[in-house]
């Protein structure tokens, strides 16, 4: 791709929203984790004792120790939509920018 | 290649010469499985760094690995970067000791790595060719950026380095029967072998072999322990409870912190400090493309969240196993050897001296594979930042700066082993704060900031990257880690061992404002470039023309 067409690129339409959804979508997912480790901080330090209940009347697991589980969990899962979804954003992209080629020519 | 016949000469005379200075006499017992475990890693491991030295030429083989590993290779070689002995032994060792508030480090952790590749992997590896530094600088003046990100970068390995030299030797001496200097001196030479001779492609492939044996071992313990449990998790958390001296409260936060900004602080250290590593930073340049930069990076996340949760059933199946066995602890949660031991004596416990001598030398292994990225790492920050850009303004050639690159290597070893040698027996643990609060405080922000802002200029770079690594320095000297437990003050002027939420807030608040307020005919051209550069750093190799 030639210099000339960069400077195109740039200014397209398709790239402008590609940027803008890609940057919400990973900002969105960013502040979701800060935000659970956040919590995760706020809630051991001042309400320990919630931490400390119990799942269910007599089990072990409290929930401290599913809440941990659940942001390891998210961080998986996370990873897996991350890459699908920036995939799936990037063929859209590609497409569009071959659609515009097609056109121009 | 007479290059590295040379320093082949050097490095077995210095071997073999070091061996014999330290050759004290040693009365422990030889675990004969671990010597032999590790002697077929190392056999195998030279192995490697031979056929990698026959593919190393250019700087691109010495430093990425030609850019030739692919996505899955790079992601069992970032997740071994990562499951260091630090977060391997320490972490077994902490979840015996306090519980439950081990997770803030395990939860922070993982976290990290999303962080990593939501926010960095593809955009590093899309401005960058060898070292982060090339990403920052990349539309900002050079020269100072450069400096700052190599101080920066210097300041977070060596003490890391120094930490999991020091590491080494007392691991050596528990486990192997040889002495502390002969242990550091086994590390440091094959080290400085593996980097020297076979580069990044040498590196990389220790890195992979040992994460794939400290998986494998770290999941046969695992499940060792939970079929002493019938496999039922919550039985084995139950006998924890029932037998560790804090009973039920072993299983509830307040075992470290009782503070939110320790908390907060201890979480921003791990989350921003794993993202700013330069050593796992410049992986990313070992593959071809930003595609393959983001396929590693998530093979990384499952990896290092999977042995996070290894590591949380064998602290509690360690407690509720060895607490109280006379074989291992000396009472409560004493450990004989100290709570770095905890994973090993388990091992033994759980499948007798054979599977300790396994786990023992992948442990061992774990450090050797870690000491090496590392210091490959430190070799390119002097020879391509400093040497190269800085000095010699792009005008040195490539042998001469691989050389310099090499020497680097060598000093930086020698000078390890030297140091680690003086640090015996001293308190290690400011050595493992020190590099995770200085990312934290510098390079993620700084990284953050020239690579999603475009107003960042050269000057609030400077500014809040300074800012960052004085305050960190000072606030950590002035802490309870080095205040009272080095100098031996009464109490700390600083309260917090980790000052991350005040440093990493600077060094944003400095980057922010310095930028802003600058407005020089350079700070213009700089906001100028951001387009051109964010479209690079998202699309890569369909924006390749840019970069010229």
């Amino acid at each position: 791709m030639s210099n000339e067409n960069n400077g195109l690129l740039i200014e397209s339409e398709a790239y402008i929203s590609y940027v803008k959804r890609r940057k919400k979508f990973i900002l969105k997912l960013a502040l979701f984790h800060f935000a659970l480790v956040f919590v995760f901080d706020a809630l051991a330090i001042f309400e320990p004792t919630l931490f400390a209940l119990p799942m269910w009347p007599g089990s072990i697991f409290n929930i401290g120790l599913i809440y941990a589980f659940v942001i390891i969990f998210s961080v998986i899962a996370s990873t897996f939509y991350y890459s699908h979804r920036i995939n799936q954003e990037e063929s859209k992209f590609t497409e569009s920018l071959n659609q515009t080629e097609r056109t121009s020519s | 290649m007479k290059i590295i016949l040379k320093y082949f000469v050097t490095l077995y005379f210095l071997f073999f010469s070091g061996l014999s200075l330290a050759a004290e006499q040693v009365d422990r017992p030889v675990n004969i499985p671990a010597v032999i475990t590790f002697v077929l890693f190392m056999v195998l491991t030279l192995f490697i760094t031979t056929w990698a030295a026959r593919r190393t030429h250019s700087r691109k083989d010495y430093y990425v690995a030609g850019g030739e590993i692919t996505g899955l290779q790079n992601g069992f070689a970032i997740a071994g970067d990562t499951m260091s002995a630090a977060s391997f032994l320490g972490l077994v060792g902490l979840v015996y000791i306090v519980g439950f508030d081990a997770i803030y480090f395990i939860v922070s952790l993982v976290v990290s790595w999303l962080v990593v590749l939501i926010l960095i992997a593809e955009r590093l590896r899309n401005l960058g060719s060898y070292t982060f530094a090339d990403a920052i600088s990349f539309r900002l003046s050079r020269k100072p950026i450069r400096i700052l990100s190599a101080s920066c970068a210097l300041a977070i390995m060596i003490p890391y380095l120094l930490a999991q030299l020091v590491a080494a030797g007392s691991l050596v001496e528990g486990l192997f029967g040889f002495s502390y200097t002969q242990g550091v001196i086994i590390v440091g030479v094959l080290m400085m072998i593996y980097v020297a001779f076979g580069g990044m492609m040498a590196t990389t492939w220790v890195q992979i072999v040992k994460a794939v044996l400290l998986l494998g071992g770290g999941t046969a313990l695992a499940l060792a322990v939970l079929y002493n449990f019938s496999f039922d998790a919550g039985a084995m958390l139950k006998a924890a409870a029932a037998v560790h001296p804090k009973g039920s409260e072993l299983l509830q936060p307040g075992g470290l912190y009782t503070d939110f900004i320790s908390a907060l602080s201890l979480s921003l250290a791990f989350i921003g400090g794993t993202a700013a590593m330069p050593h796992v930073l410049m992986r990313f340049f070992t593959v071809p493309n930003a595609v393959q930069a983001r396929h590693s990076a998530a093979i990384a996340v499952g990896l290092i969240s999977y042995f996070q949760i290894i590591v949380l059933i064998i602290g509690f199946g360690a407690v509720a196993l060895l607490i109280n066995n006379p074989e291992f602890s000396t009472g409560g949660t004493n450990v004989i050897g100290g709570s770095n031991l905890v994973a090993i004596h388990l091992a033994k416990y759980v499948a007798g001296d054979i599977f300790m001598g396994f786990i023992s030398a992948v442990a061992f292994a774990t450090i050797l594979a870690v000491v090496s990225g590392i210091t490959l790492s430190a070799g390119a920050t002097v020879s391509h930042d400093l040497f190269s850009n800085v000095i010699r303004k792009d005008k040195c050639s490539e042998a001469e700066e691989l050389l310099i690159s090499r020497i680097t290597v060598v000093a930086l070893g020698i000078l390890g082993m030297y140091l680690a040698i003086i640090f015996e027996g001293q308190n290690v643990a400011i050595l493992a704060t020190l590099p995770l609060a200085i990312g934290a405080s510098t390079n993620f922000p700084l990284l953050i900031l020239s690579m999603y802002w475009g107003g960042f200029t050269t000057r609030g770079a400077v500014m809040g990257g300074s800012a960052g690594l004085v305050l960190v320095v000072t606030l950590i000297i002035l802490g309870p880690n080095v205040w009272v437990k080095v100098m031996g003050y009464e109490k700390a002027i600083f309260p917090y061992a980790y000052p991350t939420l005040f440093s990493m807030s600077v060094c944003f608040l400095f980057g922010w404002f310095f930028s802003i307020t600058d407005k020089s005919a350079r700070a213009i051209k700089e906001r100028e470039a951001f387009p051109a550069q964010l479209a690079l750093s998202q699309l890569g190799e369909n924006v390749s023309a840019l970069k010229n």
